[in-house]
């Protein structure tokens, strides 16, 4: 585009230097009388002519035949005297027609020449000859020359033959005009009509260019302007090199950017995704950190929120699922008990009922056969099964009753209270000759103290019940510390218990010695307490004639003092 | 009635009731000899003489076994089930006498392979007969093993 401007620019200024020169010529032409003027008259207007420009190489005015009437060439370079046989008078004569000769080189200066003519008219407005001029077209180099086309860009003047004749930077050297009118470039460049193109094609100086081209409209001249392409592109391979340029940095920022939000947005869309898996597989205990006080900030806070209530909500569940398990657990254990239980007492309550049934029988045969000493015996059988009844009775109602437990739970001293379990079982103790040995620095313990000292008191009972014939019988009352655990012991030197019954003498109604007194249900209760109290209870012992050793602990930790 | 010399093995760990069978086993004149063991274990050992039973003579082999079912150390069960798992002493008639009337003794016992099951009557009189009957029925009408 700038191409075309430059040669539309120059074409102009030549259309105009040349239609100033011609315009001259015709304001002369057009004066009526001019070739009657005196000839010193005539040679004056041809002078002020040549000064006037001096593109003109020289002016002639010619009379009707042709000859030189009058003549002026400062240069030196006029005219032969006759010109009848021009073409330039025949034309501005004969023809009336103004002429503008394509342009030849002068013969004896090397400067490109166009000769012009325009007829010339008497005092009646006749034509009367011509007025002819040489002109100069040096000053078409200097145009052309200074048409700047970029730095390595050229302008060159193609006259109506599309003959080369001026081109920038050079002066014409030889007398012989370029041909250029079989260039395909040129055929392209100048139209007959409308816009010249703008268009890619070798040059004039053998390079590739970008080339375009104006018309001279007074004389159908042509400025063509060229610009290599190497430079035509220059400022498009600039701005390739700027977009490229920008592009890269803005792929930069982007990616900048992109990292930026993926730490702002990605990473915590992926923390929170992360954090649903693990919720998915039952981790509730996850909490996303996102910070960041946008919608994902947001979000997050609410996914946290949301996971806290349901973590709450399913310990709240699991709390209640755990408390029914163990309610069911109570109640199964129970109503085997319970079975357990009434099977028992049939047999149990039963079991005297017939031997006092059955002795009161024998009681009628002894008083009929008078045997007194039998009838006591009888009657001892009978007191003694309805003894055990009393006692059955006695210890299946405190077994109900260790079910509740009535009494809440304090601190205890076990000094204290071991002190006074030996004091309900002392009768035993000293009949049997028991030594009792209490360890000095029982811890205090917490629970109900009325049922732990059952405990003890069954316990110390037992141990002391099942002696055997032990000639030094002893029974020991201590704590041993196993890790956490603290366990409670009593322990005697005398049976034993054989490993198989380890855990069935703590069943209900359960005797390992029939001979022995006792209903069967004083270890049940003992392990129904420890049981309350979150304890266990178990029987260490060698084997019979080892002796034995009830061992127990009391819950946990927090329910100890 | 037959008096063929006949003994008796009682597993019984109530003293008063053991008495009271002896008692009325005298008075009926049933058996010759009644051997009583007072739990599981003792009548299992003088079954197979192991223990303190080794000696043939000192724990002849039974005519008529009496079982009570809850025994202290090794129960009337354990006892029923060892016996008749030995290919000698299946072939002794075996009662269970307890004081229990739940079903599922009864079928247990019977399982077991019990030869009849019976229950203690608290009535004095019907224990009396009871005991008679049995022992005329095992012991004088039914066909022992030759």
């Amino acid at each position: 585009i700038a191409q075309r401007e430059r040669s539309r620019a120059a074409a102009e200024e030549i259309d105009a230097y040349i239609d100033d020169l011609q315009r001259k010529l015709s304001y002369l032409a057009r004066v009526q009388g001019f070739s009657e003027l005196p000839p010193d008259i005539l040679q004056t207007f041809l002078e002020a002519l040549t000064r006037h420009n001096t593109a003109y190489e020289s002016v002639a005015a010619t009379d009707n035949r042709g000859r030189l009437v009058s003549a002026v060439a400062p240069y030196g370079h006029g005219f032969e005297n006759d010109l009848t046989d021009s073409l330039a008078f025949r034309r501005a004569y004969q023809e009336h027609e103004d002429f503008f000769s394509p342009v030849e080189f002068g013969p004896a200066i090397q400067v490109p020449l166009v000769t012009m003519a325009v007829p010339i008219r008497d005092m009646q407005d006749e034509i009367a000859g011509a007025l002819v001029a040489k002109v100069n077209l040096g000053f078409l180099w200097f145009v052309v020359s200074k048409t700047e086309v970029g730095d390595s860009g050229y302008a060159y003047l193609v006259d109506d033959r599309r003959f080369l004749v001026v081109q920038k930077g050079d002066l014409p050297k030889t007398g012989v005009l370029e041909d250029l009118s079989k260039r395909r470039f040129i055929q392209e460049l100048i139209v007959a009509r409308g816009e010249p193109p703008v268009i890619t094609y070798h040059g004039l100086r053998g390079t590739k260019v970008l080339g375009t081209s104006a018309r001279i409209a007074s004389v159908n001249w042509h400025v063509v302007v060229e610009l290599p392409l190497s430079e035509a592109y220059a400022p498009v391979r600039r701005m390739l090199i700027f977009i490229g340029g920008t592009l890269v940095l803005a792929m930069l920022a982007a990616l900048g950017l992109g990292l930026y939000f993926s730490g702002q947005a990605v990473l915590p869309l992926e923390k929170l995704t992360a954090a649903s898996q693990r919720i998915q597989s039952g981790d509730f205990a996850v909490r996303v950190h996102v910070e960041s006080g946008h919608e994902l900030g947001m979000l997050a806070t609410t996914f946290n929120t949301m996971t806290t209530r349901l973590q709450e909500l399913i310990a709240g569940l699991e709390r209640n699922v755990a408390e029914r398990e163990k309610l069911i657990d109570e109640l199964e254990t129970k109503n085997t008990e319970l079975e357990r239980f009434t099977y028992t007492v049939s047999h149990d309550l039963k079991s005297p009922l017939i031997t006092i049934k059955g002795f009161l029988g024998m009681l009628e045969q002894d008083v009929l056969a008078g045997d007194r000493e039998r009838l006591e015996t009888d009657i001892q059988y009978i007191a003694n099964a309805a003894d055990k009844m009393y006692h059955l009775l006695e210890d299946l109602l405190e077994l109900s009753r260790i079910g509740r437990m009535v009494n809440p739970s304090e601190g205890i001293v076990l000094s204290e209270l071991l002190h006074e379990a030996l004091e309900l079982v002392s009768g035993r103790i000293s009949q049997k000759g028991v030594r009792v040995d209490v360890a000095p620095d029982l811890p205090a313990v917490y629970g109900d103290p009325i049922r732990i000292r059952e405990v003890f008191e069954n316990l110390i009972d037992n141990a002391v019940k099942y002696m055997g014939e032990q000639p030094e019988p002893h029974v020991e009352i201590g704590m041993r510390k196993d890790q956490d655990d603290r366990i409670f012991f009593v322990k005697d030197n005398g049976l034993g218990i054989e490993s198989a019954y380890h855990d069935k003498v703590f069943d209900l109604f359960e005797q390992l010695n029939p001979n022995k007194e006792g209903t069967g249900v004083g270890l049940a209760t003992v392990k129904r307490i420890i049981e309350l109290h979150d304890g266990r209870i178990w029987v260490e012992s060698e084997g019979m004639g080892k002796g034995t050793a009830f061992c127990f602990t009391l819950g946990k930790e927090k329910t100890q003092l | 009635m037959s008096e063929k010399a006949s003994t008796i093995l009682l597993v019984e760990d109530n003293p008063a009731h053991a008495e009271l069978i002896i008692r009325i086993f005298q008075q009926h004149c049933i058996a010759n000899t009644l051997y009583h063991m007072q739990d599981g274990e003792e009548a299992l050992n003088y079954l197979f003489r192991k223990g303190d039973c080794t000696h043939p003579e000192s724990s002849p082999r039974p005519d008529l076994i009496l079982l009570d079912l809850r025994l202290p150390k090794k129960d009337g069960f354990e006892v029923l089930q060892e016996v008749k798992n030995s290919e000698n002493l299946r072939k002794i008639p075996l009662i269970v006498l307890s004081t229990s009337d739940a079903g599922q003794d009864i079928r247990r016992a019977y399982a077991a392979h019990a030869n009849s099951y019976l229950m203690k009557p608290v009535e004095f009189q019907k224990f009396a007969e009871l005991l008679d009957r049995v022992a005329v029925y095992w012991l004088h009408w039914n066909c022992r093993m030759r």
